[in-house]
């Protein structure tokens, strides 16, 4: 299954979608609080994103949907099921997500 | 119905309707129960780790109410009023009620909670909202506290003027650049761990000489994050333990000696897109680069990362 690394968001091709699993209004991947911007699919219709219990999960609808963000390269995703992540970073204290 | 907490567990889990009151605590946690189908009144309910999506306005709890890690929960009843109520690790709330009143509120762990309702009560006790990443405000009515727990608080730039903290505030992690005049003398958090103002909001002024001459090990990992880990490695000197090419360019893992602490390893790697460099810490066994950037990615075992595209 095809991964992609779009800044610290991470995108995982995966076969199907949870069955628990509540449609965003939205296709934000990501917020980078610190830049303002965000990771975001850029055409309007073409994937629905999902929160579920384990995590955010995409479904590219249209036969091809664009991941973009101001500061990073697009990505371009075909129709299908993807599980979406951020970055971890290591803390002798506590294991955080990080952001850019 | 009077019940003992016993008789009212086994009416809640059997679907029953018939209203129960309890002079006690009903204990439902971990059970398969997605409902309460009946009325309820009693001191303490527990429902942590059950599949609820929503809680009746029936239900009434005098003290304690704790929804832990229902991950599935998306609803609370407008005028939800109790002692304490925790909701920690509710994935799926994005809003506390209409007219909330309690004095003890924890929420970490919530992602997606953002909504604050535009009228409710939570004062006297303390709030934690350890690692929500949605807050990005808080609301004008709250408080006054005792604690108050924003670490992780990634989107929160801000706390409202006249906000009153008797106990500590925590702000690692969070976008607080500075508190205001009413939180002044407040006692400062940075992930637990009591640091100065200075530490918190002044990280330029912090030296690696200073870094070095602190005793306290958990102190001196907080000093290190906030003046930034690549101005550490670089004033220090770090050995390098491994390096080798990705799509940003060279990369290296490398390791700092903190004498009594573990040592501090970090990937220094260029992003692809901007150029711009980052050292990000990872844990001290990662041997290679390779190692490193898959257990940042979320792999444990690192031949499972294989991107084929990094922007």
């Amino acid at each position: 299954m095809s991964q992609f690394r779009h800044g610290d968001v991470m995108v995982e091709e995966v076969a199907t979608l949870p069955d628990t699993r509540r449609k965003a209004q939205h296709t934000i991947l990501a917020h980078g609080e610190l830049t303002g911007h965000c990771h975001r699919i850029a055409e309007r219709g073409a994937a629905d994103l999902y929160d579920t219990p384990d995590g955010l999960f995409l479904h590219v609808t249209a036969e091809v949907a664009t991941l973009v963000h101001d500061e990073h390269d697009a990505i371009t995703l075909t129709s299908g099921f993807y599980r979406v992540w951020r970055q971890r970073e290591y803390s002798p204290e506590e294991i955080r997500t990080i952001r850019d | 119905m009077i019940m003992t907490p016993l008789q009212a567990r086994e009416h809640v889990l059997a679907g029953e309707s018939k209203a129960v009151r309890v002079d006690g605590s009903i204990d439902l946690s971990g059970t398969e129960v997605k409902t309460v189908p009946c009325s309820i009144t009693c001191n303490d309910l527990d429902l942590s780790g059950t599949a609820i999506t929503s809680l009746s306005s029936k239900v009434k709890v005098r003290s304690r109410l704790t929804l832990d890690n229902c991950k599935h929960l998306e609803r609370l009843p407008t005028g939800l009023t109790c002692g304490s109520l925790s909701l920690r690790g509710c994935n799926f709330l994005d809003r506390l009620p209409e007219r909330l009143n309690t004095w003890f509120l924890n929420a970490s762990e919530c992602p997606r909670l953002s909504v604050w309702p535009k009228e409710a009560t939570i004062r006297n006790g303390n709030v934690h909202l350890r690692n929500c990443i949605e807050v990005r405000n808080l609301p004008r009515w709250l408080g006054p506290l005792g604690q108050l727990d924003l670490a992780g608080c990634v989107n929160l730039h801000e706390v409202p003027e006249g906000l009153r903290v008797s106990g500590w505030i925590d702000i690692g992690g969070s976008s607080i650049a500075s508190l205001p005049n009413s939180l002044r003398t407040a006692p400062l958090r940075w992930r637990s761990v009591p640091v100065t103002h200075e530490i918190a909001f002044e990280p330029e002024k912090i030296t690696s000489k200073q870094v070095l001459a602190e005793k306290n090990a958990e102190l001196r990992r907080v000093m290190i994050e906030r003046m930034g880990y690549l101005r550490f490695s670089e004033e220090v000197g770090a050995k390098e333990l491994d390096q080798d090419t990705d799509a940003g360019g060279n990369r290296q893992l490398l390791q700092i000696e903190l004498g009594d602490d573990e040592p501090l390893v970090g990937l220094a790697c260029r992003c692809p897109s901007t150029n711009r460099q980052y050292f990000l810490r990872v844990p001290p066994q990662m041997k290679t680069c390779h190692q490193a950037a898959a257990w940042m990615a979320g792999f444990d075992d690192p031949s499972l990362y294989r991107p084929t595209i990094e922007t």
